[in-house]
């Protein structure tokens, strides 16, 4: 599969379209799509596909965050508590890979998403803050693009955000994907954090997660260079669309989504477990 | 001081995706017209390293936004992610 023919990389840029337009609106960056389909579809082994999915993943984060920085979406502090955790989980990945197989991860994978999906859909336990509310150190306050609202936040419940971030580290390296897809959910439903928030949080993170396994596969020569290069352009013309289309959205609408994309993520578990 | 470091990371961000973008499309329809010359690979190895140093870019000024600010809690975590990150790159081509 070294060799990359134009019908090749055109279905690899339209898929990553898709994903990266999906990743765009929730904050994830799509590798939980693009690494089944390049298995599946495209034939590459495993950490062939974990590479070009690490490099659609961190073009999602680059080009995500350009556009939402400066719009008070970003909690860069948060971000960067949480990512000291996923870096941490990254380094255990190790470990876990040697505790679990590939087929009991990928289960219990499916498990989990299936029950984070029903909490997303139940909604944040957490009532919205008065606008003069103490924010705390990594809380905040931004302005909703689609009401007009000024939405205040304060972050609850740290410790569980950062179990959550330590697992999407973990995750990240054995399934090669950036870990939002985990982060995202648990930060709307239990961590008191606004959707918009989460997902522009995560797709800053994403980017720096991924690049530790990325580099880590470019160097052992399993990225093949057009095919990431198809994904790259494919994410980024999807990150466009994708946050045009979250500007327009209700938050409510993005976390229905959102469950929709966990349900999706533990089929294509379970069908990577079984197959 | 968030509001400024937000302002640089998102004109550090808009750079790099455009010059990803450039050298990749460029390197992409390269690879088709001339496949396995040098200046395909070239264009493509290029893009591709864009890509990986601009989230570790992107730490780096985080971090001195915070020391900036003499936030010293969040200059510390922020390093801490920065240096992981620059053990993978010695992990990957040391």
């Amino acid at each position: 599969m070294e060799v990359v023919t134009p019908l090749t990389a055109l279905v690899t840029l339209m898929m990553s379209m898709l994903s990266g337009s999906l990743g765009a609106m929730l904050g994830i960056g799509g590798g939980v799509f693009l690494v089944p389909f390049l298995i599946l579809v495209v034939g590459l082994p495993f950490h062939q596909a974990a590479a070009v999915s690490l490099a659609a993943v961190i073009a999602s984060s680059t080009a995500v965050s350009a556009a939402t920085a400066g719009r008070q979406l970003i909690n860069i502090r948060l971000g960067m508590v949480l990512e000291v955790a996923t870096a941490a989980g990254g380094l255990a990945g190790g470990l876990t890979a040697l505790m679990l197989t590939p087929h009991t991860l990928q289960i219990i994978f499916a498990v989990v998403a299936l029950l984070v999906a029903a909490a997303v859909v139940r909604g944040p336990e957490t009532p919205p803050l008065p606008h003069d509310a103490d924010t705390g150190l990594l809380g905040g306050r931004f302005t909703d693009v689609r009401t007009g609202h000024t939405v205040t936040y304060a972050v609850r419940r740290l410790h569980v955000g950062l179990i959550a971030s330590f697992l999407a580290g973990n995750l990240s390296t054995l399934l090669g994907i950036g870990g939002g897809v985990v982060k995202v959910p648990v930060l709307v439903t239990w961590c008191g954090i606004p959707m918009r928030v989460a997902a522009a949080t995560s797709a800053f993170m994403i980017g720096v997660t991924a690049t530790s396994g990325a580099v880590i596969y470019y160097g052992h020569g399993q990225m093949i260079p057009a095919l990431a290069a198809s994904a790259v352009l494919g994410t980024q013309l999807g990150s466009a669309i994708g946050l045009r289309a979250a500007a327009r959205a209700r938050a409510r609408g993005l976390r229905m989504l959102l469950a929709g994309v966990l349900v999706v993520v533990a089929g294509l578990m379970v069908l990577r477990a079984v197959r | 001081m968030i509001r400024d470091l937000e302002h640089r990371l998102g004109r550090l961000l808009t750079f790099g995706t455009r010059v990803t973008t450039g050298l990749l499309a460029l390197g992409l329809a390269m690879t088709f017209a001339f496949p396995a010359s040098p200046p395909t690979h070239a264009l493509l190895t290029v893009g591709l390293l864009v890509l990986l140093v601009t989230p570790v870019a992107r730490v780096v000024v985080s971090v001195l936004g915070f020391v900036r600010a003499r936030d010293w809690w969040f200059a510390l975590y922020t390093g801490a992610v920065l240096a992981l990150l620059l053990i993978s790159f010695v992990a990957a081509f040391g």
